[in-house]
């Protein structure tokens, strides 16, 4: 699903935010990163979904190899994945059910397309009665779930989300994560880049850690090695 | 490109508009004045071309005679006339027929000089052969005996040309000038649209919308401003032109300056104009954010 390999991204700038990283994440997995604020987890999730390109190494991402993807295929890639942000980035003169329409418009999707499958959508995060509100009247932790449908409706194979819970009243961010939990047990792979120690300690999932723009533990890892 | 996107894609374009109507107003209005400013220029052009044209092809002179010149007289001189040369045609055009005509464009104002009180003298009109021997043949035809005087449009001909080419200097540079002007201004309105639905671009980015799509809506809002601006300015020059040949007959009854309003091919012109203006400055504004990544595009 996800392949980095020996992946560095230096800034013009000069600085080095992601420093030899080695991940690979399978299809159907579930991946908190977890880093306190610049330790690059941002820089991670735009060097998979190409908004920045690697300094040195390869990056395979669906199936794909990202280095090589000429610009008029990035939009057809990026389609193969959801994003939901931390700041929703709903779009404010639309209402709930324009604003997952939306995703699905700018794709070329039919408007019968749209009429059927964002009430579905919106039913998996219990937004069906918001339909016709407007993204102000609703709460943080809805407006997250909207984005989130909108990373949804074009039924990605990998949902990223970059600190979904960050501007989201804390008793409901475990909801947040739950219903990524319910999106991932329905196959899709799901990854979160988060700070909240405490909220990844309430799932049981593998969690990767990274600091300085660089990887310094893996759950996963570290089942592999007590088991052995 | 599907049907139902190419819909939805110009439906936003036509919202956009509305959306940010002080804008679109502002920029309607200057791109309108400048079709406007451009439309005037080369209309006046156009029926300087014509009045010279015109001027051009009456090579036929009008040859007065004195007043005490009797008609048998007048027959005479007529023959002599025919006689000379340089000389293609010759009609005898009376007194009576020229307070005719001056009575048609005047009206009451020549009722009593008709008949015995009649000022105008007898005259013949004349036109030549080989224009290249006017002069030779002015001063033959005003040694004749009896010509009072000979009205020569040679030396109007002439101050028009030189008119006219210094109007078509001043079209080309207005021209120039506007277009430019116009395809700032467009672009401007746009780019102002674009910051203003700046987190849209960056979420159609970040869903997968191809370039070509997030750039249509613009497209469609640039065009529209210029197809009604040309329009509006093409109104506005009608209007304009009425008024001026309304006014140029009121002066001048038998003239011939030849102005003409706005006509098929030039409205076309405009349109497209208004509409190119329009194309080209939703394209050039839009590069520069579908360069950068959502991200960067919301930081704007």
């Amino acid at each position: 699903m996800i392949e980095f390999k020996k992946i560095t991204k230096e800034y013009p700038n000069g600085i080095c935010a992601v420093k030899d990283v080695d991940l690979y994440v399978q299809k159907g997995e579930f991946v908190f990163i977890l880093g306190s604020s610049g330790a690059g987890k941002s820089t991670l999730l735009k060097l998979i979904t190409r908004e920045e390109s690697p300094t040195s190494g390869s990056l395979i991402v669906n199936n794909m190899d990202v280095l090589s993807l000429k610009n008029r295929q990035i939009p057809y890639f990026r389609r193969t994945m959801g994003i939901v942000f931390q700041d929703f980035r709903l779009i404010s003169k639309m209402n709930i059910f324009d604003n997952v329409a939306f995703a699905m418009r700018v794709t070329g999707a039919s408007e019968r397309a749209v009429r059927s499958r964002v009430p579905y959508v919106l039913g998996l995060v219990d937004l069906t009665d918001k339909e016709n509100s407007r993204p102000n009247e609703l709460s943080g932790g809805e407006q997250q779930r909207v984005g989130l449908a909108r990373a949804l409706v074009n039924n990605p194979d990998l949902l990223i989300a970059d600190e979904p819970t960050g501007n989201v009243d804390p008793s409901l961010s475990f909801e947040i994560v739950e219903l990524l939990n319910k999106i991932n047990n329905q196959g899709t792979t799901v990854l979160m880049v988060t700070h909240e120690h405490g909220l990844v300690g309430k799932f049981n999932k593998r969690v990767v850690e990274i600091e300085n723009g660089q990887m310094v533990s893996d759950s996963c890892d570290e089942q592999l090695a007590s088991g052995a | 490109m599907k049907f139902n996107s190419v819909f939805y894609l110009t439906r936003e374009g036509l919202k956009s508009i509305w959306n940010n109507w002080v804008m679109s107003l502002a920029s309607t209005i200057v791109l309108v004045c400048c079709l406007f400013l451009t439309g005037s220029v080369v209309l006046l052009s156009m029926s300087l071309n014509k009045t010279l044209s015109i001027v051009e092809s009456k090579n036929n002179i009008t040859i007065h005679l004195n007043s005490d010149v009797s008609s048998e007289e007048a027959e005479k001189i007529g023959k002599r006339i025919k006689g000379i040369p340089n000389i293609s045609s010759c009609e005898f055009y009376s007194k009576e027929e020229a307070i005719q005509k001056y009575s048609k464009a005047l009206g009451d104002l020549m009722e009593g000089l008709k008949g015995e009180e009649n000022p105008l003298p007898d005259a013949f009109r004349v036109s030549m052969a080989d224009l290249s021997k006017y002069d030779e043949t002015i001063t033959t035809l005003s040694e004749l005996e009896g010509v009072d005087s000979i009205g020569d449009r040679r030396d109007i001909a002439r101050r028009l040309t030189e008119v006219n080419h210094m109007v078509h200097y001043i079209e080309v540079g207005v021209i120039l000038v506007f277009a430019l002007v116009a395809l700032f201004i467009v672009s401007n309105t746009i780019r102002v649209t674009m910051y203003s639905r700046r987190l849209e671009i960056s979420i159609m980015k970040s869903v997968g919308a191809t370039n070509l799509f997030i750039r249509i809506p613009f497209i469609v809002e640039g065009i529209v401003i210029g197809l009604f601006s040309s329009i509006v300015a093409i109104g506005l020059l009608r209007l304009l032109s009425n008024v001026i040949l309304r006014i140029l007959q009121r002066l001048i009854p038998f003239t011939n300056i030849a102005f003409d309003g706005i006509n098929g091919s030039m409205a076309t012109f405009f349109l497209l104009a208004g509409i190119s203006s329009g194309f080209i400055g939703g394209v050039i504004s839009i590069r520069k954010y579908l360069r950068k990544e959502a991200g960067k595009v919301i930081a704007l």
